[in-house]
């Protein structure tokens, strides 16, 4: 939002003359101070992005003395493998159901923290906590919450004469398990991402629609809502290219099981690339991946647009 | 970005103005969304906190009490046996300390580049700044799991397996913090920078007196942030470490789930103590780490 200044004053001191200060050996400084940063992104991303599309031509076993090229017939394959489509789909649906409950109610509990109660710091600071855990933590508690027979959510089901589920054991549940679970994990990020939104609100607007009249829920739908629109875009972007990134608790809580009703795309491209060692396969699904996170980051560059100055 | 330094002063404005509006326009009718709002709040607090609380009971519990009633929450006759017997049993120190040399060696490396980086973007005038910047905000689109294959094969290829070199350059690369930190700089004003030139100052030493003392704030958010990422760094060294000793915490002890099977007391007593480091700090430093996620997370949003 502050850019359009910033955006005008580089063009400006572009356009004056350096006034001969900048020392003559700037610019081999500059190329210095830029070529550590540039030389490991090229060694480490940029080159190895380039392998994967390569490798995911070629049937690619490590240890083999040759990779014949195969063409496209890494990703015709993936066309007609059900585990793969299995992969997706979950993947999918977990996105989905991030971005339709995780969003929503990171929101709202934002909502209530910027109402500024008394005991704010300590909600906030518990809503929190999740999210500096590590999932390979998180997903060992949660394994042992959903035990079936002496899991917490089981007892406290119980309590309310609910019967329990086989949490992680069943292929109807163990998605949504992994999905309860992440929301309960992520909440808290999302919802401090949208607490910097509320606070950037001006409480000049707030007072403006208080003195036309409107009320607690009339300044929340005109006023909140739209002005909050762009941070809205922003997490939700945010929330599908990460959540289309699942690995961790799968592996640790079902290991794709069972029958892979919870396996993911990631999941299912570290199996085959370094279970099974099928490489070029596993950059065929590596590159799909980028694909789909690819799209997602387009509508977030569109969004922001004007705010990247180039 | 630098909106978050002048939070506290909005806050309170904040906290006057909600006064008064709620002084004389709606009286008695606003204690009601308080009271309701409250109630929520402690209710989630509820939700997020109890797990951590569940399972650090049943780590002090003994083998035999954690399977003998689930309605008994509070262990009878606490425990630190559990602890004992998975330090014992598992190398915890060694992976505690591969994920703290890790760990620390990303964030050195991290902020040591990405300012360097970032402030040759922000302030650089040279040919090829407009391409490079293009070059680091191309790369931002590419998730790491993408690159994985190649960099196996790549580390492998120069000797760099079982490493923690080999563990670290995949965060270190991350053009993120490049990205804000050039972000950041834009932010300095220019007559600072030239008044600097005029006094003598070079582009190095402009860049150590003057860019990295006024990035203070970012520097803090960008630690914290690829601290977290860091140290819960999962999916690459579980590929790219085969050797036990070499294993980050993470790693280790996920890979405990095979072996302690039904232990659970000794499997809960290891992911406390592996969640321990960062909670402390976060518990210290609680606004810190708030604002990092904030900044680095929402900044690009705002």
């Amino acid at each position: 939002m502050a850019q359009p200044p910033e955006t005008r004053r580089e063009q400006i001191t572009d356009a004056l003359p350096s006034f001969g200060i900048a020392d003559p050996d700037s610019n081999i400084a500059w190329y210095m101070l830029i070529f550590p940063k540039i030389a490991l992104m090229a060694a480490v991303l940029i080159l190895p992005f380039l392998g994967s599309v390569y490798i995911s031509l070629h049937e690619w076993a490590p240890l083999a003395t040759s990779h014949p090229f195969v063409g496209l017939e890494n990703y015709a394959r993936l066309l007609s493998d059900s585990v793969f489509h299995s992969a997706l789909i979950n993947t999918a649906t977990y996105s989905l159901a991030l971005i339709l409950i995780d969003v929503p109610i990171a929101l709202g509990l934002a909502i209530l923290l910027d109402m500024n109660l008394r005991g704010t710091r300590i909600y906030s600071a518990s809503i929190f906590l999740p999210v500096v855990t590590s999932w390979v933590v998180v997903s060992l508690i949660w394994t042992w919450l959903y035990n079936p027979d002496y899991g917490m959510i089981n007892a406290f089901l119980n309590v309310f004469g609910i019967a329990g589920l086989d949490w992680l054991n069943s292929r109807d549940t163990s998605l949504a398990a992994i999905i309860i679970m992440s929301i309960w994990k992520h909440v808290g990020f999302n919802m401090v991402i949208f607490l910097a939104g509320l606070k950037g609100i001006p409480d000049s607007y707030y007072e403006a629609a208080t003195v036309d009249g409107a009320g607690r829920w009339e300044r929340f739908r005109y006023v909140t809502l739209p002005l909050l629109k762009p941070t809205s875009f922003f997490v939700i972007v945010v929330t599908l290219i990460f959540s289309f990134r699942l690995f961790t608790q799968v592996f640790v809580m079902t290991g794709g099981g069972p029958v892979n009703s919870s396996i993911s795309i990631v999941y299912y491209f570290w199996q085959q690339g370094f279970q099974e060692f099928n490489m070029g396969y596993a950059s065929a699904i590596a590159v799909v991946l980028f694909v789909i996170v690819f799209a997602f980051s387009i509508i977030q560059q569109r969004s922001w647009g004007g705010d990247v100055d180039y | 970005m630098v909106t978050l330094t002048t939070e506290p002063d909005n806050e309170s404005l904040e906290l006057e103005s909600e006064a008064r509006v709620g002084g004389y326009a709606v009286s008695k009718r606003s204690r009601w969304p308080k009271i309701i709002a409250h109630a929520i709040l402690i209710l989630s607090v509820f939700v997020f906190v109890s797990p951590f609380i569940w399972a650090f009971f049943t780590s002090l519990k003994p083998e035999a009490e954690i399977f003998a009633s689930i309605y008994q929450i509070i262990p009878t006759e606490p425990t630190f046996e559990n602890y004992a017997k998975v330090w014992v049993e598992q190398p915890l120190d060694r992976w505690v300390m591969n994920s703290l040399v890790i760990s620390t060696g990303i964030v050195f490396f991290t902020l040591l580049l990405d300012t360097m980086a970032g402030y040759a973007l922000a302030k650089g005038r040279f040919r090829g700044r407009s391409v490079t910047f293009t070059l680091v905000i191309g790369t931002l689109v590419i998730p790491p799991q993408v690159v994985l294959v190649p960099l196996f094969i790549e580390m492998n290829w120069i000797g760099w397996g079982n490493t923690y070199w080999a563990i670290m350059v995949l965060f270190i690369a991350n053009p993120f913090g490049t990205f804000m930190m050039r972000q950041f700089f834009m932010t300095v004003p220019d007559s600072l920078i030239d008044a600097a030139r005029m006094d003598g100052c070079n582009t190095f030493q402009i860049y150590t007196r003057i860019m990295l003392p006024m990035a203070k704030p970012a520097l803090a958010s960008l630690t914290v942030f690829t601290f977290i990422f860091a140290w819960g760094a999962f999916l690459w060294p579980l590929i790219i470490i085969n050797d036990g000793a070499m294993f980050p915490l993470q790693v280790g002890i996920a890979l405990l789930t095979g072996p302690y099977t039904s232990q659970w007391g000794q499997l809960l007593a290891a992911a406390i103590m592996a969640a321990l480091p960062v909670l402390t700090a976060y518990l210290l430093a609680q606004k810190t780490f708030m604002e990092g996620i904030a900044l680095s997370g929402g900044g690009k949003g705002q």
